[in-house]
């Protein structure tokens, strides 16, 4: 074995954990005095993590069609098993369907309320934890800890807020009914976001001041928001508003 | 009956660090495919384009994530959506697309982030690392995962294979990498930007 096969043998060790102390310390030496020994080193770990990418993508594309067997059953059970629960009934209750869709009708109306339809959608944000020094840091951690008198506290305190400050003290405002401060809050963030270039927490933003103007009982002002984030596909909050929401919604700014 | 696991944001960064990645990977399949796969399917994609670009996502998220470099400056579900609108833009870009893509672009671009076209570039060099592997035997391929993914020792993988000692499974292993360090590095440019897209925080 020549000089440069025993030298990638021991790098490769080395990168494998396998050799002793002594030899971890000589070699390291070397490595930082011998630059051609240095880049093979560095193409080895590479070699190495390339590997590692490798075995992430055959894990996921081992994971792969059992997720889209679930998902597409979950979709597809789901559609044929409605069907035949509304054709049933619908033959079982034929004579008197219109009598129940009036009753229905009346009694949603009746029932429905602003904070019902708040109940249904609102969860609230959840932040990945930040261990940043900042006020935007600080704020964060208050939050993720559920603390929302501290970050309310803190956000106060503050002369000059940026889009993230604002809705996070918008959320914690939501989450201890201060409504109406929480709609100043989001309606911030959108202020503060400049058209065609920057969009920070824009989706979000614009879900939860409709939640916000829902819960302070101010119908027709959450309902340009509601429509927009429902007519558009690509909105974050898409998902999250359905026909059923939205026809609840048009009862209640028609109820007034 | 199987419950499927749920994670926040923290927790499932956590999980994605540690050796829950299966139950990791499932979550977010169940949480962001639909989501996903309704923007590329409305932009001129087809379900397999959907599939295809949500697998590239998440060998991109899950290396950001582990090479710390996704710092949760956003939430994970808007951080996931712009990094698969992006990288379908990207293939709608190769494919000649043009027009299609400015459109999306025009109606997408407040999403963007500024070191958004450095992620393009490191989720490139990670497809053409990937195809590069394909050239090792199976043989290779299977004994440096065994090793390096799967985190198996030597003697554990001498009883899954063929080979006669340990000694024979490590020399076959060295000259696996080493084979495959060749491959990467006979291309420089390449070389150059996966050392910056592969680097674990070394």
């Amino acid at each position: 074995m020549d000089n440069s096969n025993t030298n990638t043998d021991i790098l490769i060790q080395y990168l494998d954990k396998e050799l002793s102390p002594e030899k971890v310390l000589q070699l390291e030496q070397e490595l930082r005095q011998n630059v051609s020994l240095k880049q093979e080193f560095e193409n080895l770990l590479m070699a190495k993590n390339a590997v590692q990418l490798y075995g992430l993508q055959q894990n996921i594309r081992s994971l792969h069609t059992g997720m889209m067997d679930e998902l597409n059953l979950a979709h597809a059970t789901s559609k044929p098993a409605l069907v035949r629960i509304l054709v049933r009934r619908s033959m079982q209750v034929a004579a008197g369907l219109l009598v129940v869709l009036i009753g229905l009708g009346v009694y949603q109306y009746l029932t429905i309320s602003p904070d019902k339809l708040f109940r249904e959608n609102y969860q609230p944000y959840q932040f990945s934890v930040s261990r940043s020094a900042t006020n935007t840091g600080i704020l964060e951690e208050e939050y993720v800890e559920k603390n929302f008198p501290a970050v309310i506290k803190t956000f106060e305190t503050l002369s000059v807020s940026d889009q993230k400050q604002n809705f996070i003290a918008g959320q914690s405002y939501l989450a201890t009914g201060a409504y109406a401060k929480a709609i100043t809050c989001f309606a911030n963030v959108l202020s503060l976001n400049k058209p065609g270039t920057s969009s920070i927490f824009q989706d979000d933003a614009q879900y939860y001041l409709a939640l916000s103007y829902l819960k302070n009982n101010q119908v027709a002002l959450a309902y340009p928001y509601f429509e927009l984030i429902y007519n558009n596909s690509n909105h974050l909050y898409n998902d999250k508003l359905t026909s059923g929401f939205m026809r609840k919604l048009k009862l209640l700014v028609w109820k007034g | 009956m199987q419950t499927n696991q749920m994670y926040s944001d923290s927790e499932l960064l956590t999980a994605i660090k540690t050796t829950q990645i299966d139950d990791a990977i499932k979550f977010m399949y169940r949480e962001y495919y639909m989501l996903l796969k309704t923007f590329v399917c409305k932009n001129s994609g087809t379900e397999e384009d959907a599939q295809d670009v949500f697998q590239e996502m998440l060998v991109a998220f899950i290396n950001l994530t582990r090479s710390d470099k996704f710092r949760g400056e956003s939430s994970i579900k808007t951080f996931v959506f712009s990094l698969n609108r992006n990288i379908w833009l990207n293939e709608l870009k190769k494919r000649g697309r043009a027009e299609k893509r400015a459109n999306i672009f025009e109606s997408s671009k407040e999403l963007l982030t500024p070191d958004v076209s450095e992620l393009i570039v490191q989720i490139e060099t990670q497809k053409q690392v990937l195809s590069i592997i394909e050239e090792l035997g199976a043989a290779c391929k299977k004994i440096l995962l065994a090793f390096y993914y799967d985190d198996l020792s030597i003697k554990e993988i001498l009883a899954t294979m063929d080979y006669e000692t340990e000694q024979v499974v490590r020399n076959k292993k060295h000259k696996c990498l080493k084979q495959l360090e060749q491959l990467l590095t006979a291309n420089p440019n390449l070389a150059k930007h996966l050392k910056i897209a592969l680097r674990h925080g070394q």
